[in-house]
């Protein structure tokens, strides 16, 4: 029984682990799709379409980090101080 | 058209409105129903006061100019929200349990408590919040000069200012310092800036949706409108697009209003959590509309309109008073929460900082009550609040209208970060000391001050116009905006760079070449392992060596006996010098130090010298297990030993059976060899009488041969006795049952002995009313024992005229029968001995029998389901015979 509990306490706390490594993921992502020359690769070239492009690429991404911290903020909130 | 009237009128209701709702929170608050007051839905929306009039009204006039960049000062938040856990997190985790009241106070705190670094801080966080408070101001009268513009009643910029930052002042002071410590949190500030938050936030999308859909005509017309009309840089990423995100992900964890809402008003970490979505989810609803307002407000509105007003331009020059209105509402919630949220976390860390400390070394003399620093802190915070919105103010005044102020957003980010490298190493570096801190804080703000700050004055400001273009004495080296000859473009790109790097190395740099002093060891293990649990197993005494322990116990246990100690402690370990630290050696030597200065003193010393956090969960756990299984062992053991008590005793009485049962035997064979012995001696020396050649007469020789006759019969007759009695007791014995009357069993017992009666001249008794009942029972055996009983009593009675009473009485399908004698009677001590074979009575005075009659009739009855015992009897013997009837 006692070992029944301290592995199960074992199990989960390498799951909050491992969830919370994913979390490093999402502001590396971002900072990766954001504040890295990945952009330059929507706006280097000349052509009129771009700029919506450029619109849709920026706050695209942005939506999709915040779906992924939305997830992630469930997922997390297992290992908060509950006081 | 909106008249300055109408427009101050929905401003003061509307300000009316933040006062009521700021008024019911703080009551709801006393009333301990704080309810959606605490949800994470607020603290969400209080953080949104990182929105600025700055931004809703900058970011359409930087889009006008610059296109895509001002994105970048909204990607730096979200960036650091997202990654919440990692950072943000810890940060409110140590806010709470160190009850931190301002980012002055974090730093302070973690450094040894060092004021001198709150100081600084604290006018680091001064001087880089006050432009931007004038800046606010700036945009809110410009903002009502947009509705003066060409109306007969023109007020002067600076009255209007001046009631604005009074007004601003006096909200603060009202809900800002009700409360003294600022864990106590501002229910009534933040729900207003929360409800302030909301305003912004609907002004700028409603004023967004008219654009798209009311002024330009849809979707695809914004989008072809944009393209247009502004601006597209060849590559976003460049690096003032990383300097920006750099700066805003800075400025949200260290400006001081941003300090107090994410960390000071936290009241729950699980709150983080929802604002890590829904705050970067805000900045992306607030981004979204900027672009296509600022691309209509180019095209719609006349050229040199300033694109800093075009959220209010706009709906005006469409005639949407209400739309303008809202959008102005909107605009001033921005600045007043800004100002508000400010205010309170300067005035908490000047008063905490500088006015109490100067206070207290004022009154060094005079001890002072409580309710006297009480007063003292509540007055400096009141008076703080006033002189930070006047300083704004002030400032505004002196530069107002220059477009130095414009810029002054930026650099005010770029001052407050100058804290950061202090603050990541407050939380993750052990060894950054208070020295490193200090010069880390002043190098960054000498430089941010030399390279950013001044020069945003243009020259006008200490720094002279030729001073900007060749360096101070013409040293091109140290020119302001390319330092040692480095030139970089963009000049808040030059001092972004210079200021942070130059502060980290020598944070670095200095932290390493200097110690922190003891308390600074304890802050630094509080802050890094702020999380216990989460620190790794060997984190007992990990901010200790055993070095240090040593001396400690050496300065309180004396040399010798700290050296013994340790040296004991060491061979137990197996190891050569100190011992390493563990639970065990602490708990010995707080014992040993107990002794000494007392526990409580022990216990603080212990925990200082190795931090707080030292003994973990895994620890304690492991421990409990250590305890639960030796009280398994013991009790196991226990148990055991019960078993083994038991089956000793057992033992014991087993073995004592057996002693007890040879000792028998060993009687039994000498009785039994002397019982035989005796009619054998006189039946072998009468026969040889017989055989000698002596001449017998016939007389002489019937004699002897009849000796020797009884002799043989009293041999055949005891050997059969013992058989019997030996058949008995092993069970063998074949019983004949057969239904008879207890009256014919007493009356063969009775003939059988008649004639000893007789010769006795005894006299029995026979109470014959129970007498016909009816007996499953062998009779021959039956009588053996009554014959038995009649002449025992008959034959060891000593009166001249025996008696012998034999009465009987039925119970519980029982009979029992009674033979009571006038005998001698038997003695009490005597009683438990005579149903043992060859036993004769001490004070019997003939002894023709061999002792087994008893012994056997004891057997017999109990072989008839039956018992046999003697009771006893003031007057000769009792002897009760038990017997079922059939």
């Amino acid at each position: 029984m006692k070992n029944n509990t301290s592995t199960k306490r074992d199990i989960d706390r390498r799951k909050l682990r491992k969830i919370t490594e994913l979390s490093l993921g999402i502001p590396i992502i971002a900072i990766c799709l954001l504040v890295s020359p990945l952009l330059n690769g929507f706006t280097k070239s000349d052509g009129q379409t771009e700029f919506a492009f450029v619109m849709i690429y920026i706050f695209g991404v942005w939506g999709a980090l915040i779906l992924m911290a939305f997830i992630m903020s469930r997922l997390l909130s297992n290992g908060v101080d509950k006081k | 058209m909106l008249s300055f009237n109408v427009i101050a009128t929905i401003c003061l209701i509307y300000v009316g409105t933040l006062f009521a709702v700021a008024g019911l929170a703080e009551r709801r608050a006393r009333q301990g129903r704080l309810g959606f007051l605490q949800s994470p839905l607020i603290y969400t929306l209080s953080i949104s006061v990182y929105c600025t009039a700055w931004t809703f009204y900058g970011s359409v006039g930087s889009a006008a100019l610059n296109g895509f960049e001002f994105l970048a000062i909204y990607l730096g938040p979200t960036i650091v929200f997202i990654g919440w856990w990692w950072f943000l997190r810890k940060l409110v985790r140590i806010g709470r349990t160190q009850r931190i009241t301002s980012i002055a106070d974090l730093i302070s705190s973690r450094y040894g408590k060092s004021n001198t670094l709150g100081v600084i801080v604290t006018l680091l966080a001064i001087f880089g919040s006050t432009p931007y408070i004038a800046l606010q101001l700036q945009s809110l009268t410009l903002s009502f000069t947009v509705f003066t513009e060409g109306s007969s009643s023109e007020a002067s910029p600076t009255i209007t200012a001046l009631f604005i930052a009074a007004g601003l002042a006096l909200f603060t002071i009202l809900f800002g310092t009700r409360n003294l410590d600022a864990n106590e949190r501002h229910h009534g500030v933040v729900t207003a800036i929360a409800l302030e938050a909301i305003v912004k936030l609907i002004a700028l999308i409603s004023v967004g949706i008219f654009v798209v859909w009311g002024v330009t005509g849809g979707l695809s017309n914004t989008l072809a409108l944009m393209e247009t009309r502004l601006p597209l840089a060849e590559g976003i990423f460049a690096p003032r697009w990383v300097t920006l995100t750099f700066l805003s992900a800075t400025a949200i964890i260290c400006l001081p209003r941003m300090f107090q809402v994410i960390v000071v008003e936290n009241s729950a970490e699980k709150h983080l959590a929802t604002a890590s979505w829904v705050f970067p989810l805000y900045l992306l609803l607030m981004c979204i509309f900027v672009m296509p307002i600022a691309a209509t407000g180019l095209n719609i509105l006349p050229k040199g309109a300033n694109p800093d007003l075009f959220v209010l331009t706009i709906p005006l020059a469409e005639n949407r008073i209400t739309l303008a209105a809202l959008a102005f509402l909107g605009g001033f919630s921005s600045a007043t929460s800004m100002v508000i949220v400010a205010a309170i976390a300067l005035s908490t860390m000047a008063s905490n900082h500088i006015v109490l400390p100067l206070w207290l070394y004022a009154v060094q003399k005079r001890n002072p009550e409580s309710d006297d620093v009480r007063t003292v802190l509540i007055r400096s915070r009141r008076i703080s609040i006033a002189c930070i919105i006047g300083f704004g103010y002030l400032y505004f005044i002196l530069t107002g209208g220059t477009s130095a102020l414009a810029s002054i957003g930026l650099i005010a980010f770029l001052g407050v970060s100058q804290v950061l490298p202090a603050l990541i190493g407050a939380l993750f570096w052990r060894n950054a000391t208070r020295k490193g801190a200090i010069w880390s804080i002043s190098t960054g703000f000498l430089i941010w001050a030399y390279t950013s700050f001044l020069p945003s004055f243009g020259g006008d400001f200490i720094l002279s116009q030729n001073v900007l273009q060749n360096g101070p004495y013409n040293i091109s080296f140290l020119r302001p905006q390319a330092l040692f000859g480095i030139t970089i473009i963009d000049p808040l790109t030059h001092a972004v760079f210079w200021s942070i790097f130059l502060n980290t190395i020598v944070f670095v740099f200095v932290s390493l070449i200097t110690n922190p002093s003891p308390l600074e060891r304890l802050q630094a293990q509080k802050f890094i392992n702020v999380y216990g649990q989460n620190s790794n197993l060997r984190s007992v005494g990990e901010g200790v060596t055993p070095d240090d322990l040593f001396l400690l116990a050496q300065r309180i246990l004396g040399r010798d006996d700290a050296r013994l100690l340790f040296t004991q402690f060491s061979k137990k370990q197996g190891r050569q010098g100190l011992p390493e630290i563990n639970i065990e050696l602490m708990e010995t030597l707080e014992r040993k130090f107990a002794g000494s200065v007392g526990a409580a003193t022990a216990h603080s010393m212990i925990t200082q010298a190795v931090g707080n956090q030292s003994i973990t969960v895994e620890d304690l756990i492991a421990v409990a297990d250590e305890t639960v299984q030796g009280i398994e062992y013991s009790t196991r053991l226990e148990e055991q030993s019960k078993e083994l008590t038991k089956s000793a005793a057992e033992l014991r009485i087993v073995n004592n059976k057996l002693t007890k049962l040879s000792t028998q035997k060993d009687d039994f064979l000498s009785q039994v060899s002397h019982e035989l012995r005796t009619p054998m001696t006189s039946i072998r020396s009468f026969s040889e009488i017989l055989q000698s050649d002596r001449i017998l007469n016939k007389k002489q020789l019937q004699y002897f041969s009849t000796i020797i006759n009884d002799e043989s019969q009293r041999l055949t007759r005891l050997l059969d006795e013992i058989l019997d009695l030996s058949f008995l007791e092993s069970g063998q014995v074949k019983l004949n049952l057969s239904n008879a009357n207890l009256s014919t069993v007493l009356q063969t017992a009775l003939q059988s002995t008649q004639q000893a009666v007789f010769n006795a001249n005894a006299k029995i008794n026979v109470n014959i009313d129970w007498i016909e009942n009816t007996l499953n029972t062998d009779v021959d055996r039956l009588s053996q024992v009554f014959i038995n009983l009649i002449t025992n009593a008959v034959k060891y009675n000593n009166k001249e005229h025996p008696e012998l009473q034999i009465s009987g009485k039925k119970t519980n399908g029982n009979l029992n029968v009674m033979f009571h004698d006038n005998g001698p009677g038997i003695p009490k001590s005597e009683q438990p001995i005579i149903f043992e074979k060859f036993t004769k009575l001490s004070n019997a005075t003939t002894t023709s029998g061999v002792g087994l009659g008893l012994a056997i009739s004891q057997e017999i009855m109990k072989n008839l389901g039956g018992s046999l015992t003697c009771l006893d009897s003031e007057d000769g013997a009792k002897f009760l015979v038990t017997m079922p009837i059939a």
